[in-house]
């Protein structure tokens, strides 16, 4: 590809809002409290923060050895028996290396004490803990907040607020409001317009009455109060699913696997079942995916550039599932170049056809093999002719889990072409083949003889 | 009045070359550093009175090694023989003798005389071939900076490229000509250019043909392989150069640079195969010719496809071993 910087700089996915030690703190920008706020929100901020304080608390992964804290995040008590609800992302370092961490917790009431895993939800990104108060400490009784029952949906713009211990700084409320789900994602997330920052990963956000809508779970650090909850009934479900678990004593890694498969199949499933958009090229039918869980940006060469002239479409997935601190998986990406050589002449045009053919990454990473590929000529619909290559890796401690890298590059003009890129993190063998397959179908040679010169 | 000369010495060199001749007009010849001998050697590591060599009546000469610590060392085509002090040995016609750090040689009267070697001089048909050479060097150079510009490209634009391209090469003719001039005495350029000019082609070539082929042919070896070749070509390139300063040592020249190749090569594809779990680099032929230029022909995608099976299993054979071998338990 020629144009390896994405045309929307803010595709940098949003960050997940744990606080950790070296920044990996995204939303550090400090909290911005709504200035000057009327009296009467104020009060009931007031009021919400009364209400909830005494099932707030701070969790915080430790050193397993001392006593210093590798992340701190939020969370917030479901169950009267000592439940508790979080981000997955709050406790991972524990959930896969607890022979390493330990995780303890802090109760906004000034309680402490340490806290069992019982369950995850990676791909929603939460967590089920159990506390356990410290020796002497009288038992956990607060009354657990409620969830908002489903049949009662919020209107956009009712105020939410969030609550949570941001930067390890003290316990907050952030107040802000509900705008709906996020459009175009294959996982739902609220859109909670108000800042929440790097901490309050795990904690509540409660509607005017104190009823639990959705989990803390990232902010965009690109603008401006733009940040986003797991609904809430995705804690509940997990809560349900897991009240009477035993607590976890091993590495996850085969459960983390596990429920990533699961999530692979249903969004490989529903990208495949829909059909190709056109790229509305003259010579070719160049797959572009349907806009329901992606976003497509398009650019075009320089006007510097004026002897090759070229257009790129990029369409990607703005979330995917945070697995670990350099890890997110379950994310599809497409993109193509169309070249349009005529004023460069054949030989010219394939020397630089092919420096974009070659200008291709396939990175591992920590988390991955060395890519394997598979290259040949590929015959498609209408006689067209492509240089495919796809590059596979797999992921580590994930096993049966793969990286996907499709390249086709069509080879039918002297001066014309189209270069395509397929990427999915995260897939099993079989829907990467998949992919591929309905990949390569997309593309075909049609009809156009107004193109040829 | 002088007696008849019988013999000559040749004292050499380190580089082989006679630096001293001494007539010996009779026998025995004495060698060592005092004064006294016939033959001084002024060497700190020839005794006073270090060797005798005499004639038997046969005419064969005899080296015999006195009052001497480090003794004497006749190289012989096998294994050279050692004499220590008060040995002697024969000594064959022309056989080259050392005492200390010097290497001598009798010339006897009788001893042939080597046929004369023509002169090393390019005939005036090789003077023609280097014009050839140097002018598809030349077409070479032009016609990669055509085709890596846009089309209206100023000429100005191609020169500074094209000077440092001919200024490097230049350089590089010039240093090996010092270098010939340092062992050899001579300063050859016109035979360094020939070899620089023809190994560049060569390896331009290589960077050509074997993308072409792996294009033309579906073949993706024979790009991977281009690292490999150039390195090769490279390798007799420099041996090529070598040899030019040493043309005697042509033997020991070509082993060395073929183990230091064949080391590099074994070390670097060890890496690969460590880090990118593949030998060769590259991890796809990333070469795309004008399409006419395509022989193989192309199989339909859903085959495509299936052949991706055959990657399956390795990779999570090499997930596994990773696990195994790169966290902690």
């Amino acid at each position: 590809m020629l144009l390896r910087v994405a045309a929307a700089a803010w595709l940098a996915a949003a960050a997940a809002i744990v606080a950790a030690q070296g920044g990996a703190a995204p939303g550090g920008r400090g909290a911005t409290p709504p200035a000057a706020a009327p009296a009467p929100v104020s009060a009931q901020g007031q009021r919400i923060y009364e209400g909830t304080r005494a099932q707030l608390l701070q969790v915080r992964t430790l050193l397993k050895e001392q006593d210093s804290q590798a992340s701190v995040g939020s969370g917030f008590v479901v169950d009267a028996g000592g439940l508790a609800i979080t981000n997955y992302h709050v406790v991972s370092q524990f959930a896969l290396r607890p022979e390493r961490y330990r995780l303890a917790f802090t109760m906004a009431q000034g309680r402490s004490g340490t806290a069992e895993l019982l369950a995850i939800d990676v791909v929603h990104d939460l967590a089920l803990l159990r506390l356990r108060p410290a020796k002497g400490a009288p038992a956990i009784e607060a009354a657990p907040l409620a969830f908002r029952p489903a049949d009662a949906p919020l209107a956009k713009g009712e105020r939410l607020y969030a609550l949570g211990n941001p930067l390890d700084v003290g316990f907050a409320v952030a107040e802000g409001v509900y705008n709906g789900l996020v459009e175009r994602s294959f996982l739902p997330q609220i859109f909670f317009g108000g800042s929440l920052n790097a901490g309050m990963s795990g904690g509540p956000a409660v509607d005017e009455q104190g009823r639990v809508i959705g989990v803390n779970v990232a902010a965009r650090r690109d603008g401006e109060q733009v940040s986003f909850l797991v609904p809430g009934e995705r804690a509940q479900a997990l809560l349900e699913r897991s009240r009477a678990a035993a607590p976890v004593a091993g590495a996850m890694y085969a459960e983390v696997a596990r429920q990533l498969t699961v999530h692979q199949a249903s969004l490989v499933d529903a990208f495949v079942a829909q059909p190709w958009r056109s790229a509305n090229h003259p010579r070719w039918r160049v797959p572009v995916p349907q806009e329901t869980f992606m976003r497509c940006w398009g650019s075009t060469s320089p006007d510097t550039r004026k002897h090759l002239r070229f257009e790129r479409s990029d369409c990607q997935m703005s979330h995917a599932v945070w697995v670990t601190g350099q890890l997110r998986v379950g994310a599809i990406n497409v993109v193509h170049e169309s070249y349009d050589g005529h004023r460069l002449g054949a030989l010219r045009f394939a020397r630089v056809y092919s420096q974009s053919f070659q200008n291709e990454r396939f990175g591992g990473g920590v988390h991955a093999t060395a890519p394997r590929c598979h290259e040949g000529f590929t015959e498609h619909d209408g006689g067209l002719v492509m240089r495919t290559v796809t590059c596979l890796s797999a992921l580590k401690r994930f096993d049966g889990l793969y990286n996907l890298s499709v390249l086709a590059t069509t080879l039918d003009h002297r001066h014309y072409g189209v270069q395509g890129r397929l990427d999915a993190i995260g897939v099993d063998f079989a829907n990467a083949m998949r992919l591929v397959g309905h990949y390569l179908q997309g593309f075909a040679a049609q009809a156009a003889d107004e193109v040829r010169r | 009045m002088n007696a008849p000369r019988l013999a000559q010495v040749e004292v050499h060199d380190a580089d082989g070359r006679a630096a001293r001749y001494v007539d010996v007009q009779r026998w025995p010849l004495t060698v060592g550093r005092a004064l006294d001998n016939d033959l001084v050697l002024n060497d700190p590591h020839v005794a006073a009175h270090h060797a005798r060599v005499d004639t038997g009546a046969d005419g064969t000469l005899t080296l015999t090694v006195l009052d001497s610590r480090n003794g004497a060392r006749i190289e012989q085509r096998r294994a050279p023989t050692l004499l220590r002090a008060g040995e002697s040995a024969p000594l064959p016609p022309l056989a080259r003798w050392r005492l200390g750090h010097s290497l001598l040689l009798v010339r006897r009267v009788q001893d042939m005389v080597a046929d004369e070697m023509p002169l090393a001089a390019p005939p005036a048909a090789s003077r023609s071939g280097m014009a050839a050479l140097l002018l598809a060097g030349l077409g070479w150079l032009l016609a990669s900076r055509w085709i890596d510009s846009d089309p209206d490209t100023r000429w100005l634009d191609h020169l500074l490229p094209l000077v440092s391209v001919l200024t490097g090469m230049l350089f590089w003719v010039l240093a090996w000509a010092l270098a010939s001039k340092l062992f050899t005495g001579r300063f050859v350029v016109a035979a360094h250019l020939r070899i620089a000019v023809g190994f560049g082609l060569a390896i331009e070539a290589a960077e050509l043909l074997l993308p072409l082929l792996a294009f033309v042919a579906d073949w993706p070896l024979a790009s991977r392989l281009r690292s490999v070749v150039t390195i090769v070509i490279g390798a007799a390139w420099v041996a090529q150069h070598l040899a030019q300063l040493q043309p005697r040592r042509l033997g020991r020249i070509r082993v060395a640079v073929a183990a230091v190749t064949l080391l590099g090569l074994v070390a670097t594809t060890a890496l690969n195969w460590r880090r990118n779990d593949r030998l060769l680099d590259e991890l796809y032929a990333p070469n795309l010719m004008p399409p006419s230029w395509r022989l193989a022909p192309a199989q339909p995608a859903a085959g495509f496809v299936l052949g991706l099976k055959a990657l399956e299993e390795p990779l999570r054979e090499r997930a596994r071993k990773a696990r195994s071998e790169d966290f902690e338990p």
